[in-house]
């Protein structure tokens, strides 16, 4: 069992998991969310192999982005 | 009339400055959002658009995010809209809007400078690819 925090909110995980079983848990796309653990973003190809600890804080948002109409660009990220 | 249209409050003055928000960043698009307490906006946080195509994307920096979101809960205030500028577009969702709109909770409002002297500020939800217009009042 891990008594973290999420967004400020407190949540209790069953087990220690990565950052990737996480989100899978909670089917939010990786590519979406930026996260940060205790104050540090944590790199995108890091999520699979941060292991979520007991008193862990994280914060997730999400991407924010768009524009105006030019169908032939998107962003690359 | 509808009396089931969704309504947004922006005072007059907040929605002035995320018109000269647009206006100074211009002939790049602004993005910021505005923090309050459920379809009221309170203040306005103008952010730097971080998108390599700024006259025609917007991009918010998430590591901005991130601060401006932690400010919002320790003052126990909500994320009401996310505001953006259309430079040369009209102010309703583009086909990018929709892909990249993850906060359906939250209103979009979309200012067009397609015409620079008659600025025109709309609001939206957008939810699973669905665009509804929200009603602006003061």
């Amino acid at each position: 069992m891990a008594d973290i925090t999420i967004n400020g909110k407190k949540e209790v995980l069953d087990k220690n998991i990565s950052i990737a079983e996480l989100l899978k848990r909670k089917n939010i796309r990786p590519e979406v969310v930026t996260i940060e653990l205790n104050d540090n973003i944590i790199e995108r190809k890091d999520y699979g192999s941060v292991a979520i600890k007991e008193g862990d804080r994280l914060e997730f948002v999400y991407f924010m982005g768009g524009g105006s109409i030019r169908r032939n660009f998107y962003f690359k990220r | 009339m509808n009396n089931k249209i969704e309504k947004i409050f922006i005072a007059k003055d907040i929605q002035d400055k995320i018109i000269a928000d647009c206006q100074k960043n211009y002939p790049k698009e602004a993005c910021g959002i505005l923090a309050g307490k459920a379809a009221k906006a309170a203040s306005v946080y103008p952010l730097v658009n971080i998108s390599d195509k700024p006259e025609f994307c917007y991009l918010i920096d998430p590591k901005e995010q991130l601060k401006i979101f932690k400010e919002l809960r320790a003052q126990e205030l909500d994320l009401v809209a996310i505001y953006h500028s259309h430079t040369e577009s009209p102010a309703y969702p583009s086909a990018k809007d929709l892909e990249l709109a993850f906060y359906p909770e939250s209103f979009y409002v979309i200012v067009s400078l397609a015409d620079k002297f008659n600025p025109q500020i709309r609001a939206f939800r957008i939810a699973e690819n669905n665009v509804t217009e929200v009603s602006i009042r003061n």
